[in-house]
């Protein structure tokens, strides 16, 4: 039997070798031979987890929650162009975004950590770096409606990859309602807006999901709390500079 | 090529995601019997486990033990191998430590009034303690309720038969075991078998059948009684992986025993836990800024370096190294070594997305040929206009446009190596584990220490590497256990090196990978090439960028290392190789067949099949058969083994090559052995084929 930490395509030793994660308890790795040495890196943060969830639970989450005024204050001073501010509600995490990079329609705001939410004129299309991520979505027939603040039924599609890192597609029916009228300020901008209502059920299976958008008179998306997918859920985000 | 073969990806499944995003536990799961596969208690049930499952499961009872792996190889389809130890069931009053290999088809699914019906032999390679065969039928009654009846023969017709409806059982022949108990199959007495299994809440299902089993064998040897034919058991699902299984058997016994699932569609970790990739960056429109798009640049030598060097550093932030690259005013051709994702065309996404923003508008297309240890091993040609306009759309879209060559037929097209990528030398200093299991003496022994491990590369292809191991704790040097092999000892001498060799050169190796011509591939390697054997080895691999068949030769001469595993030899020196065919079979099934000369100068073939999913999970199953004969091969009569490859980025969420495989093999003989060298050309290929290319195509924009 052999068990070995090896590169992709590397061929089988022998006798056995026993997850050398396991010995990492003792021994740290290091070298400039990454693919060596990740199995040690894997095991620290394998016994780091563990440790965590033995340990007695702490405080879960920051324990001061950011202004989302004064995160985008900060985050305009420092960052010069478009930016928007985002919170997916199972991370909980309110963080700014700028833009990084517009293609046609499409734009892509990252974080510091280079994470990013790609939106094609305000609607969600794609996530990269949160994990599970949406791949891309067909957002045209329902930004048709929402932009014009019109209500009306439409279809889209978001797409993911499956367990094995096939790419699937997922077609669902829509329903757009208007809602209430709604005007704020943020960010030293003000905003006149209508709520829109999506409603989306999946064309194959029972499920269920919502999207909501604030959209003023010029078709700008300023609020939007729009569904990611079946493992992240919700994120909201707050225009902070077109 | 050009949009061929797509439909494994054109054609996605609907109904897969929606069983994916909507995931509702059955109300009555296949439960396990303590034989590891889905049953009753000890008598099996038509059920299958779902596709790609794999199971474990440790059961004890009276000083006996089954310890089993099953697989789910098709939805039909379910394997099984098994260690298990029955005490003192041998006349001197030992126990019997056994490997056995069941299967299992269904035949017929559940519908209607119909029920599942499935047959299945239990232990029918080697000496067949627990060998029965079986028909199986099961019927779910209320949604909770499932009513199982069948007929057994062997063990499973020891009790309460109905006579032999296919003449008597020829007893066994058990030789050196190892061998299918062809003739005994469905032979002998019969019995009729029964029971019921409630799921009584989503955690909990109980069970209970009328057992077959006589016992035969163990009531003789004192170690069991068995009053009753009615088992009584229950299973407690602690989570979608784990569960502890109870019995009370046969009016006399306890047992107990733990099972985990593991679904290699079902990552413990949230797959993508990376860096975003560079956004597209599209070009001015031609009207809008045509001196932009001029393309008097091709005249300064200077714009190809700085866009080598800008492009270099970008890619090495990604975990990738630009290691050529021909740049001409309409067409770019990079070379790029993926160090970081272990699906091949998330890394030419990302190489084509950061080309978009490096090379100036005139250059159209992109040529991205992927590099294996220094030899150019496919390249993807790709339409800057595409990229830009399908960055959003399904990757089906960019499939579609995507033309797969071997980077030996294209132009020569004045590629520029990248200063500083030769000569390369990285190192590492990291953990190692080493185990024996299946020793009957102590099941389970292991040694873990150090590795420091080198590698040099001079230029493309040319490769100096090696690594030194030392031992820190273990007890693998505590084995007495000598080799009974009565032919050389080729590979059953394990214990001697890993008691001598401590401190030892694991190995050290002069590599040279080169591209002879279109399709071919070939490999020499020199030096220590592996703990037991030092000498040369050539090889060559034909394999067509898009075909699903490759062919290849290897040939070698080695010498036996001696037991201290430094630079001397023992008296043994051999001439072994193969030829070898591979064939991609398309669903993840991918079979090979090696036929040739082993190390022990015995001829024969290897068979093997591996189930490889898209994620890299592999499952695999060999077996080797020689000229040599069952005496001399000794115990096991040939061999075989199953194998299991599990990607470190399906465990972590996070970007990696590496993949931690092993081998479990019953016994470690010396009829058909290989030698294990390194960087054997198929498998440092094949991820950069088309193939392969096309069922991971969904990360390309990933």
């Amino acid at each position: 039997m052999t068990y070995h930490v090896a590169p992709a395509g590397r061929t089988f030793r022998r006798a056995a070798a026993v997850g050398a994660g396991l010995v990492a308890l003792a021994l740290a790795g290091c070298g400039t031979d990454t693919s060596k040495t990740e199995g040690t890196t894997i095991a620290m943060g394998v016994v780091k987890g563990m440790t965590a969830k033995l340990s007695p639970k702490k405080a879960a989450g920051p324990a001061t929650v950011p202004d989302p005024e004064s995160l985008a204050a900060s985050a305009m001073a420092s960052f010069k162009g478009p930016l928007i501010l985002a919170q997916i509600e199972k991370a909980g995490l309110l963080t700014a975004l700028g833009e990084t990079g517009r293609n046609g329609a499409v734009r892509t705001y990252a974080t510091s950590n280079e994470q990013t939410l790609v939106l094609r004129n305000g609607l969600l299309t794609a996530t990269r770096g949160l994990g599970d991520d949406l791949m891309s979505a067909k957002t045209d027939a329902a930004a048709g409606l929402i932009l014009r603040r019109q209500a009306g039924t439409v279809d889209r599609v978001y797409r993911y990859l499956d367990g094995e890192g096939i790419e699937r597609p997922l077609p669902m029916a829509c329903s757009v309602t208007t809602g209430p009228a709604k005007s704020f300020d943020f960010a030293g901008r003000h905003y006149d807006t209508l709520q829109l209502d999506e409603s989306c059920k999946a064309t194959s299976t029972t499920l269920t999901v919502s999207n909501s958008y604030w959209v003023t008179a010029d078709g700008t998306v300023a609020l939007s709390r729009q569904w990611i997918g079946p493992a992240l859920g919700h994120v909201t985000i707050q225009l902070v500079r077109p | 090529m050009r949009g061929q073969k797509i439909a494994g990806i054109g054609l996605t499944s609907v109904a897969a995601l929606g069983a994916w995003v909507a995931y509702a536990e059955p109300t009555l799961t296949p439960s396990p019997g303590t034989f590891g596969l889905p049953g009753l208690v000890d008598m099996p049930t038509a059920e299958s486990n779902p596709e790609g499952i794999i199971t474990a499961s440790v059961f004890r009872f009276a000083g006996a033990m089954r310890i089993t792996a099953t697989f789910q190889v098709t939805d039909r389809l379910t394997g099984a191998f098994r260690y298990s130890r029955v005490p003192r069931i041998f006349t001197n009053g030992s126990a019997l430590y056994d490997r056995s290999f069941d299967v299992q088809y269904r035949l017929l699914d559940e519908k209607d009034w119909r029920p599942a019906v499935a047959i299945g032999l239990r232990d029918f390679i080697g000496t067949g303690v627990y060998s029965g065969e079986y028909i199986v039928a099961s019927k779910t009654v209320t949604p909770r309720l499932r009513a199982t009846a069948g007929l057994g023969w062997g063990r499973l017709g020891s009790h309460g038969d109905i006579g032999s409806p296919f003449g008597s059982r020829p007893t066994l022949d058990i030789g050196e075991g190892g061998k299918a108990n062809t003739d005994q199959f469905f032979r002998g007495p019969v019995s009729p078998f029964f029971g019921l299994a409630w799921a009584a809440t989503d955690k909990l299902t109980l069970k209970a059948e009328y057992s077959t089993d006589g016992y035969d064998r163990e009531t003789a040897a004192g170690t069991f009684s068995r009053d009753s034919s009615v088992n009584l058991g229950f299973e407690y699902r602690f989570n979608k992986s784990a569960s502890l299984t109870g019995y009370y058997l046969y009016g006399t016994e306890v047992g107990l025993q733990f099972n985990l699932t593991v679904d290699p569609r079902r990552a413990p970790a949230p797959s993508g836990l990376e860096t975003a990739p560079l956004p597209v960056r599209p070009r001015p429109s031609p009207s809008a800024d045509p001196a932009a798009w001029a393309t008097d640049w091709t005249a300064d030598p200077e714009v190809h370096s700085g866009v080598q060097t800008a492009l270099a550093k970008a890619l090495a932030k990604d975990g990738q190294v630009l290691e050529s690259m021909a740049l001409s005013a309409t067409r770019v051709e990079v070379r790029v070594r993926n160090q970081k994702y272990l699906a091949q065309p998330q890394a030419v996404g990302r190489v084509a997305r950061a080309l978009t923003r490096a090379v100036p508008p005139s250059v159209e297309t992109f040529v991205i040929t992927s590099m294996a240890n220094g030899m150019p091993t496919s390249s993807v040609t790709l339409q800057r206009s595409d990229i830009e306009r399908l960055e959003s759309e399904g990757s089906v879209e960019i499939l579609r446009t995507a033309e797969f060559t071997d980077p030996m037929t294209g132009p020569d097209t004045g590629l520029v190596p990248t200063p500083g990528t030769y000569p390369r030398f990285v190192w590492s200093l990291s953990p190692y584990g080493e185990a024996s299991v299946f020793d009957p003496d102590d099941p389970l022994r292991a040694d873990f220490g150090v590795q420091l491990a080198g590698r040099y590369e001079f230029a493309p292809g040319l490769i100096l590497s090696g690594s030194i191991r030392k031992k820190i704790v273990g007890n693998l040097d505590d084995s007495t256990r000598v080799s009974d092999s009565t032919v050389y000892h080729v590979r059953s001498d394990l214990v001697e090196y890993q008691r001598q060799g401590d401190a030892g050169i694991h190995d050290l190796t002069l590599a040279w990978y080169a591209r002879p011509a279109p399709n071919l591939y070939s490999r020499v390697s020199v030096g220590l090439l592996e703990r037991m054997y030092g000498g040369v080895s050539g090889e060559l691999l034909w394999k067509p960028v898009d075909s699903r068949l490759a062919l290849g030769a290897e040939v070698n001469y080695v010498k036996q290392r001696d037991f201290d595993t430094m630079f001397s030899f023992r008296d043994y020196d051999v001439a072994t190789g193969h030829v070898s065919a591979y064939y991609d079979f398309g669903k993840g099934f991918l079979g090979q067949v090696d036929v040739g000369r082993y190390l022990l100068g015995d001829w024969g073939a290897t068979f093997t099949l591996d189930r490889e999913f898209a994620n890299g999970w592999k499952v695999g199953a060999y077996a080797t058969f020689t000229d040599l004969s069952e005496q001399d091969f000794g115990e096991g009569s040939f061999d075989k083994g199953v194998r299991l490859t599990i990607p470190v980025s399906w465990t972590t969420g996070k970007p990696s090559t590496n993949k931690v495989s092993t081998v479990i093999k019953p016994l470690n003989r010396d009829g058909g052995a290989r030698l294990d060298v390194d960087g054997r050309l198929y498998e440092t290929i094949r991820s950069t084929h088309q193939g392969d290319m096309q069922i991971q195509w969904g990360r390309f924009w990933r």
